[in-house]
């Protein structure tokens, strides 16, 4: 993400639009990669000093600022000195204290450590941030995916401005869905046509633009990236006042990795079980979202018989809940009219008492769910 | 009625049909939840208004007694006169802690302590374990305990307090003036803590960080300077200017870095007298010569930060007090690494680990170290050693970096008197800086003693 006084973007009417890097900006990204890959070695304000120097393709210094602050993030390097820095530290500077030139003093220390002179001096402050060195670009770090990085960055830095972040998405919403509620931000969604709209922000921003939030917003970049079609906006607020940022898949980002297939091992190893117990069901993972009220839910698992379809039952795997948490959930499904829905909920992360309400279609668990349990509610509510 | 507390707010739960829940303080519908609700730090206003009553949680207990000098015990009391809400401004080495810590017993409910850096959480964990019996929580610097009494940095406070704003009846805020601005101000509406204290030296100067920290934390309830403490409580101290001269390749390379950003600037500010310097910045950014003027400043920034006749002076001063125990201050770390290789001077920067840190505030103090050198960390509130001589070779925060800065060598000893060099380049944007930071040290107005809302 990269900081507030590093965005670059343009202001068109309510729009503020981000300066990405481009292709054009390949060759002097490829410069930066080599400077800093010549600098390997050196203290990373090493790499500062030299971007003060011009860089061959005559990058624009604000787009060149963004791309160093990606490039600096992304050549940590690890040094082993000959002399642990924090021992040449206390002997040094302890010895310097004595008095004596500054020669003698090294010297001394060097004679005290069992090291040259030149090496005690090279290893003083070696550790120490901007002391520290630079390390090598990754290997697979071209032009292309540095400025897809920094624009990823980049988006990333306005999010961070953002009071909330609205999805119109298609195909793969849940992991969105999903990062949202463990990012702690308020999420809803509703059905829009074939796909979803979702909204998120955090509780305070009911009040006041709020930066706790900013963060979480600006890492649901990563999963709305792999909607099959989406629409982000977001009113982010820039010193010259809010402007919406709209994204879709033409932006030129970095995807990051596929979300993962299962939302937990608990999930995966449930659906394992209850193929190898019910082979004539089909296990199908994150089936359609259920509208329930004004909003949806997302079950994680369907069960649906092979030879007959309409038989289905939906799971839903829990993580921290309350006896409250459950009779509101239980109650509003059995108002959608989906009291078939089961719900696993593991007993050791219950909030308060663990008593569950009556007539639940409830499997309790530790570690792992007992799928044969699940199977039995399951063919019961799918008769 | 239930207030639940959700993620650093409120919501308003059971609500009995006759109260307009519209009608109360810092309440709004909230469409996405279906719910009223509140910030957290509205709930005493929430309460009163419902007129329910507020039972104070238990007690922590372990208090061992404080001793307070008795300025610090007249703090105290304008603190609990005004309803427990407030800031104390005190200098920096005239015990504010003690003052936080006393206040922390004398309320004996659970207690959350918010520190700038690391570096202070470390400090005020020693200080706390030595006032009471039982655990210390901590949050930040890697640590995620949290106990009825806890530390925790402002950056972990922010973090996690919408998880953790139900938990304490208690805010301690030291180094308070970083608040009012925004960003930061968030942990403290995300708590539903009644009782908050607010600790500092350098109170903000502007109306509107004043009057928010006044909103998030109560009035400045006790305010003393330097000069009010200064020759009893606090060590006198003297100020030398040294001014030492830009060699003849640093004024050129200066006038030319100069030149380059007075073009820009000069018109600015001619064409808009009232603009700010971040509206210069922002302009700035819209023309290649508004970016290298900008560019030309910082440059012209760094070139004094240490330049060769202040490392040279430096060094003649340093074998002047071989003796004292010398703190030089920077402009930034760079310099202060600078420093650290040229004089083999111990640099204590945020980059230092808290061992390290603390083992060589340790040595300092039994005189195995003769100097120490930083850009920020001994700024704010870290208990230094007894030192009598500072060296201010840079600064960038203003006036109260240099409150800040003296106080760090104003632990009153016999006969002691504290000694401060500040080093200047004539000619330079330095001499301005001087004068204002000069003024800075002069007394307080007294404080308007007034109730918290």
């Amino acid at each position: 993400m990269l900081p507030t006084r590093l965005l670059r973007y343009d202001l068109r009417d309510d729009e503020v639009v981000p300066r990405f890097l481009s292709p054009a900006d390949h060759p002097w990204l490829r410069a930066l990669l080599d400077a800093a890959a010549a600098l390997a070695g050196r203290p990373r304000r090493a790499l500062r000093a030299r971007l003060r120097e011009p860089l061959a393709g005559d990058p624009h210094p604000d787009r060149l600022a963004m791309a160093a602050h990606v490039v600096d993030a992304l050549c940590q390097g690890r040094t082993r000195p000959p002399v642990p820095p924090r021992k040449a530290r206390a002997a040094v500077f302890g010895l310097a204290a004595r008095g004596g030139a500054r020669a003698d003093v090294l010297a001394a220390a060097a004679t005290a450590l069992g090291a040259t002179a030149a090496q005690v001096e090279a290893s003083l402050l070696v550790d120490l941030a901007d002391e520290a060195p630079l390390g090598p670009p990754p290997p697979d770090l071209d032009p292309g995916a540095l400025a897809q990085r920094v624009n990823l960055a980049l988006v990333q830095g306005l999010l961070a401005r953002a009071t909330r972040v609205t999805v119109r998405a298609l195909g793969g919403a849940r992991a969105v869905v999903r990062l949202a509620k463990l990012q702690g931000l308020i999420c809803t969604v509703r059905r829009d046509g074939e796909g979803v709209v979702l909204e998120a922000s955090g509780p305070l921003a009911l009040f006041r633009r709020t930066r706790v939030y900013g963060r979480a917003l600006g890492a649901l970049v990563l999963p709305v990236g792999w909607c099959d079609r989406f629409e982000l906006t977001a009113p982010c607020a820039l010193p010259e006042g809010e402007r919406v940022l709209r994204l879709t898949p033409r932006a030129p980002l970095l995807r990051g990795e596929a979300p993962r297939r299962f939302d937990s091992a608990v999930e995966a190893a449930l659906a394992r079980d209850l193929a190898r117990l019910a082979p004539d069901w089909d296990v199908v993972r994150e089936p359609e979202p259920v509208a329930v009220g004004d909003g949806l839910i997302f079950p994680d698992l369907a069960l649906v018989h092979r030879l007959d379809p309409g038989r289905r039952a939906l799971i839903e795997v829990v993580g921290f809940w309350t006896p409250d948490y459950l009779a509101r959930k239980l109650e509003a499904l059995r108002r959608a009219g989906l009291p078939g829905l089961i719900l696993c909920v593991d007993a050791a992360r219950a909030c308060g008492p663990d008593d569950l309400p009556p007539g639940a279609r409830v499997v309790r668990y530790r570690r792992r769910v007992p799928a044969a349990e699940v199977l039995a509610l399951a063919l019961e509510a799918a008769t | 009625m239930r207030l639940e507390f959700d993620r650093g707010t409120l919501l308003l739960r059971d609500l009995p049909p006759e109260v307009d829940a519209g009608a109360l303080p810092g309440v709004l519908w909230d469409p996405r939840v279906g719910a009223f609700r509140a910030p957290a730090h509205r709930r005493g206003d929430l309460l009163a208004a419902l007129g329910a009553p507020d039972p104070p949680p238990p007690p922590v207990g372990g208090w061992r007694p404080v001793p307070l000098r008795p300025y610090q015990a007249a703090a105290l009391t304008a603190w609990e006169g005004a309803g427990r809400r407030g800031v104390v401004v005190l200098p920096t080495g005239a015990g504010k802690t003690r003052v936080a810590v006393a206040a922390m017993a004398a309320v004996d409910r659970p207690t959350l302590v918010l520190v700038p850096t690391r570096v202070l959480l470390g400090q005020w964990l020693a200080e706390l374990r030595r006032a009471r019996a039982g655990e210390v929580g901590v949050l930040g610097d890697g640590a995620r305990d949290v106990r009825p009494v806890t530390v925790a940095t402002f950056e972990s406070a922010w973090r996690h307090m919408s998880r953790l704003g139900d938990r304490f009846a208690l805010l301690v805020i030291d180094e308070a003036h970083h608040f009012g601005r925004g960003l930061r101000d968030e942990a403290l509406e995300m708590s539903t803590a009644p009782w908050r204290l607010g600790l500092t030296a350098t109170p903000p100067a502007d109306a509107a960080p004043r009057a928010r920290l006044e909103a998030l934390l109560g009035p400045v309830v006790f305010a003393l300077s330097v000069t009010d403490l200064a020759g009893r409580w606090l060590a006198p101290f003297e100020v030398v200017t040294l001014t030492l001269p830009l060699d003849e390749a640093e004024r050129a390379e200066y006038e030319a870095l100069r030149r380059t950003f007075l073009a820009v600037a000069r018109p600015f500010f001619r064409a808009r007298p009232d603009a700010a310097w971040t509206d210069l910045l922002r302009a700035a950014r819209e023309s290649d010569a508004g970016r290298r003027a900008i560019v030309a400043w910082r440059r012209s920034r760094a070139l004094l930060s240490y330049t060769r006749g202040k490392a040279a002076a430096l060094g003649r001063l340093l074998a002047r007090h071989r003796a004292a125990r010398v703190l030089v201050f920077t402009a930034d770390n760079a310099a202060a690494y600078a420093v650290a290789r040229e004089h083999l001077v111990m640099p204590i920067t945020c980059d230092v680990g808290r061992a390290e840190r603390a083992d060589a505030l340790r040595r300092f103090a039994a005189g195995e170290l003769r100097a120490l050198v930083s850009a920020r960390v001994l700024n704010e509130g870290l208990d230094v050693p007894d030192a009598d001589v500072g060296v201010v070779v840079g600064a960038t925060q203003g006036e109260r970096e240099h409150v800040q800065r003296v106080g760090r060598l104003l632990r009153p000893g016999p006969g002691k008197r504290a000694l401060v060099y500040e080093l200047v380049t004539p000619d330079t944007a330095e001499v301005h800086q001087l004068a204002r930071r000069r003024a800075a040290l002069a007394p307080h107005p007294p404080a308007p003693l007034r109730p918290a809302r």
